[in-house]
């Protein structure tokens, strides 16, 4: 898909326990004296005040999703390289229960779901725009599909604004990489035979600039003009 | 339990490395890995270290990464 770490090139100096033991502490901190961020059907996702840069995603054992934490890593460091807007990956970690942790850069903005349901309209950037933004979107699906990569849950509590006014994509828990152009990423099936339907990026997007428009339509937004269209 | 670091976090230790110098011994990692630092002596307890022709194609020292925060930079 890309090029991996090659571990063998790493050589850590002290033993793989205290490794460890370095980043199974900072997820205790998070678990102790973190606070929620954000938090969905399958994940949650904490930081800690006095460490605003990285933040960490928990993935429970028993709602753990298609992906699990090391794949959902390698689709953050594949679109990271491609310098498509997600949020940098840290570090993956799997335990023997199933239970997945994801550490990963904090980005400073809120999802468009909480922009609507939080009634955010406040909080918006004065540079946002509401056009650009979905037109950038829009761009960044298409970019993400060149790479042949689909994020296949795209709604709205996974698209962030950020301080900037810009589009953040995240979670890609239930992303899949294309290999064959004749394969339909939005159509899997198991080895139980089973089938999986997603709903295309392309729709999803669609869905969100309906529900969103309707929002800023209610506030007033367009006839205000803050950056949006009149 | 199995850990993987990203390969940004590879990334930014290279960006870092590449301007390591005697002026510059110890060079802090660009968020979100503000918490980790890389130098060519040991500056504290030592992370990981790579090898500095597999990181920067050029031979020298060891390149040491130090974590004094894994969780980035403490906010002042």
């Amino acid at each position: 898909m890309f090029e991996k770490i090659n571990w063998s090139e790493i050589k850590t100096l002290e033993k793989k326990e205290k490794f460890e033991q370095i980043i199974w502490d900072a997820i205790k901190r998070i678990e102790c004296g973190g606070y929620n961020i954000g938090e969905g059907k399958t994940a949650k996702v904490c930081m800690l005040e006095e460490y605003p840069e990285a933040c960490l995603k928990t993935i429970s054992e028993k709602t753990i999703s298609k992906n699990r934490s090391h794949k959902e890593m390698e689709f953050l460091d594949l679109a990271s390289h491609h310098n498509l807007p997600v949020p940098k990956p840290i570090c993956s970690v799997e335990t023997d229960d199933g239970k997945d942790y994801l550490f990963m850069e904090t980005i400073n903005g809120f999802s468009l779901e909480d922009l609507v349901n939080m009634d955010l309209f406040g909080d918006l950037p004065e540079t946002f725009d509401f056009k650009k933004f979905f037109s950038e979107l829009r761009v960044i699906v298409e970019r993400m599909h060149e790479q042949r990569i689909y994020h296949r849950d795209l709604h709205w509590g996974n698209v962030l604004v950020d301080k900037e006014g810009k589009p953040i994509i995240i979670d890609f828990g239930d992303a899949t990489v294309n290999h064959l152009s004749s394969e339909d990423p939005y159509r899997e099936i198991n080895a139980k035979g089973e089938m999986t339907l997603y709903q295309s990026d392309e729709n999803r997007i669609a869905q969100v600039y309906k529900q969103v428009g309707t929002y800023l339509r209610e506030k007033g937004f367009f006839e205000v003009k803050k950056g949006g269209d009149k | 339990m199995s850990v993987k670091m990203s390969e940004q976090f590879r990334e930014a230790v290279k960006k870092a490395a590449l301007t390591l110098g005697e002026t510059n011994p110890k060079v802090y990692l660009e968020k979100p890995f503000g918490g980790f630092f890389v130098s060519f002596e040991a500056q504290g307890e030592v992370f990981t270290t790579f090898k500095s022709l597999d990181l920067i194609e050029k031979e020298g020292k060891d390149i040491l990464v130090t974590c004094e925060s894994f969780l980035g930079k403490k906010a002042s």
